[in-house]
């Protein structure tokens, strides 16, 4: 066997996998020819240390992500199913016939969606409520991912979709799942899931309005100050900061409000800036900024 | 797998348990970053969720058609990535040293190996994370990248060489 | 006779002790979480690894008069159900603690907490006091108008102070939820370890901000839009979101 013959094995000879013959070949070869020896020494240490290179571990986020983007898929498929079910008889043997192979996976929705039918058997009653209040949850938990649902449905198996659309999909899942969460840290978590999309839904916005105007943390209803300033040229979102400006009762962000709304020469603040002035309970350091604001405008 | 193309939802978490650090690993060694490897190993199990349905078992295993998927999803990060201002992988800002490694190889070494993967094409990247670090099989990898054995078999071979060059030099 | 007269004086230590004190049950998970509401005075809290949230008076009278035997102390805002002025709510994991003194009477407690519990202050203007936690490992929400210091914590924090400064040292940086402390006229001086990965953004109004962390000047353009001077960017490689903001002053951030 020549040099070249040999290199063209070297890695199957390392990984054990040549014949035993070849390999004897091989080996032999190796004994005498020092550059041989010098590149299968080389080529041993690296095989060896891609395959010991220790895996690393991520972070928790990423399972506590996965598991929100699980629980709403699950939640997603209950109430499309419930949807879908048009005739309530039809519904209960559907559920029913259902319910010894999934009712594990589909959690507390789908077993009280069987209990709930299957008590109210009288007629369509039950049916309509149900449906009912899968459609109200739908609309104000997520008309949005139904449609996506829906849609994605519809596709062939082996389809890309377009990663950018998909993410910010993903992202609208985790700002929605984790927008009441409890933890106040969370919240912001959630919130900066809409900084990095471009073109917000109305949905995604009108989220962000409700937490900078009712979330009961300061720091969360900044985050989400910071995240809609990125469109404070679009018109509802601008016209939702001056009505919030009247409204707000936290002194950093009624700062920060002020000062955006001032650089963009935003007229429709004056009015509630003029109200901060005259407001004998607002903070010092906040009527300084709508001092510096009104003289602005 | 089958389990959960028929629904059976809650197997995912199982199947997240077994492949979630392995995909990390395959996204890390190709980007050099981990938050960036975070989000798409994020963005790949939510596929996984939405297109259960498309798993077919007569194309591969289950292990393959996850990969197939990570590696669309890196492709089509890279290309996004063209089109925005891209940031150049540097491997010293990059750090991925660790802490704990096994006996014989020092950490500085390990550095040094990623630094030299780094230099690699991004298809060389690839193939030697797929057939060296993660251990996929070349019958695996051949499923993945709708290649022949042997066509692996030299890819991973050039790799390999074009590696030792690039690792051995720099000592 | 000495003896006796010693053992006499411990049993009365003991007894007043017993009465100032207040313990409940807490499992020290993560999972686990206490809320503090309407506390007066300074309140320092301090983790540490057991199974009991323990309250003590520091001052503030609540033995009761002798005129009082078999009568029940009444406060406005509700029920003494602990003896030494609170109201205490268990709720699975959950207990809540709330101050029934007002504020225009003289109190204050000292806590200690399961080290793995989260904690939530929630604290008023009107009741001043500067509140102090260490040793704890979870997370941390203020909501409050005076000084706050936190040392050896782990976070994720959320902190907001209307006229009091925040100082905080970290022990090390909790990797998966963000941190955000924000204060309007106080200073914020947060100590992070020199290794700490983290997306970090700072801004102020019409203060100044510090480090001797080695952050790139350029300031970012998003932040400037909003007002004031912002920056960021990443310490050691990026990682979890640190947010300080200040309105009027100063914000240092320093290695540990």
């Amino acid at each position: 066997m020549h040099c070249k013959e040999v290199q063209a094995v070297l890695i199957e000879y390392l990984d054990q996998s040549l014949d035993a013959g070849v390999a004897a070949v091989v080996a032999r070869h190796l004994e005498d020819c020092t550059a041989c020896q010098r590149e299968a020494a080389e080529m041993r240490e690296l095989l060896v240390a891609m395959k010991n290179t220790p895996l690393e571990m991520p972070t928790n986020a990423l399972r506590e992500n996965f598991n929100t983007l699980l629980q709403s898929e699950l939640n997603m498929v209950t109430m499309t199913n419930l949807l879908e079910d048009e005739d309530p008889e039809n519904a209960q043997s559907k559920s029913r016939q259902r319910g010894g192979q999934d009712s594990q996976e589909q959690g507390k929705l789908r077993s009280l969606s069987a209990g709930g039918l299957g008590s109210i058997s009288a007629g369509n009653l039950g049916g309509i409520l149900w449906k009912a209040a899968a459609a109200v949850i739908l609309l104000v938990g997520g008309a949005w991912l139904g449609a996506a649902y829906q849609a994605n449905k519809d596709k062939g198996p082996n389809e890309i979709v377009n990663l950018q659309k998909e993410v910010k999909e993903m992202k609208q899942v985790l700002l929605f799942s984790l927008i009441d969460d409890e933890s106040a840290s969370q919240r912001i978590k959630a919130v900066s899931y809409a900084e990095e999309m471009t073109n917000p839904d109305q949905a995604v916005i009108d989220a962000l309005m409700n937490t900078l105007n009712n979330d009961k943390n300061a720091n969360v209803r900044l985050a989400s100050l910071y995240s809609l300033a990125r469109w404070a040229d679009n018109r509802t979102v601008r016209d939702s900061l001056v009505v919030s400006l009247g409204r707000q009762t936290e002194p950093i962000v009624q700062i920060v409000l002020i000062n955006l709304l001032a650089e963009k020469r935003e007229r429709r603040a004056i009015d509630p800036m003029k109200a901060i002035l005259s407001n004998g309970k607002a903070l010092k350091e906040v009527k300084e900024a709508a001092q510096r604001g009104l003289k602005v405008l | 797998m089958l389990l959960v193309k028929e629904g059976h939802l809650s197997e995912l978490t199982e199947l997240f348990d077994r492949y979630h650090v392995p995909l990390y690993n395959f996204f890390l060694r190709l980007t050099m970053d981990r938050a960036t490897s975070e989000d798409l190993t994020q963005s790949l199990f939510y596929r996984i969720i939405r297109y259960r349905q498309s798993y077919q078992p007569g194309q591969g295993t289950f292990r393959s058609w996850v990969y197939r998927m990570a590696r669309n999803i890196h492709a089509d990060f890279c290309k996004q990535q063209k089109q925005a201002p891209q940031r150049p992988i540097d491997p010293d800002e990059a750090d991925l040293s660790l802490a704990d490694h096994s006996a014989g190889y020092a950490e500085a070494d390990y550095q040094r190996l990623d630094e030299a993967l780094a230099l690699l094409p991004s298809e060389q990247r690839e193939i030697l994370v797929l057939s060296r670090y993660q251990g996929l099989k070349y019958e695996e990898i051949s499923k993945i990248k709708d290649i022949s054995v042997s066509a692996i078999k030299v890819q991973v071979y050039r790799a390999i060489r074009q590696l030792r060059s690039l690792y051995f030099k720099q000592s | 006779m000495k003896y006796i007269f010693s053992l006499l004086a411990l049993l009365a230590i003991v007894n007043w002790a017993s009465a100032q004190e207040f313990k409940v049950a807490a499992s020290n998970t993560k999972e686990a979480k206490l809320t503090l509401q309407d506390f007066n005075g300074d309140l320092p809290i301090e983790g540490y690894n057991g199974n009991e949230i323990i309250v003590t008076s520091t001052h503030g009278k609540f033995e009761a008069p002798e005129r009082a035997k078999g009568l029940k102390p009444l406060y406005g805002g509700g029920t003494d159900n602990t003896g030494i002025g609170l109201f205490m709510e268990k709720n699975g994991n959950a207990v809540t603690l709330r101050c029934l003194v007002p504020f225009t009477q003289s109190s204050g407690y000292k806590i200690k907490v399961p080290e793995n519990m989260a904690l939530m202050i929630a604290r008023d203007c009107p009741r001043g006091g500067e509140t102090t936690v260490q040793n704890m490992k979870n997370e941390i929400e203020f909501n409050g108008c005076h000084e706050i210091n936190l040392k050896n914590v782990s976070g994720p924090l959320v902190i907001s102070t209307i006229s009091g400064g925040v100082g905080v040292v970290f022990s090390e940086i909790n990797k998966d939820k963000p941190t955000s402390i924000s204060a309007v006229s106080g200073e914020v001086d947060v100590t992070l370890p020199a290794k700490a990965a983290v997306d970090l953004e700072m801004s102020t109004v019409s203060g100044n901000m510090y480090s001797d962390f080695d952050i790139p000047s350029p300031a970012s353009k998003d932040m400037r839009r909003v007002g004031g001077s912002g920056i960021k960017t990443q310490l050691n490689g990026g990682g979890t979101t640190l947010k300080l903001r200040n309105i009027s002053g100063n914000i240092y951030l320093r290695k540990g």
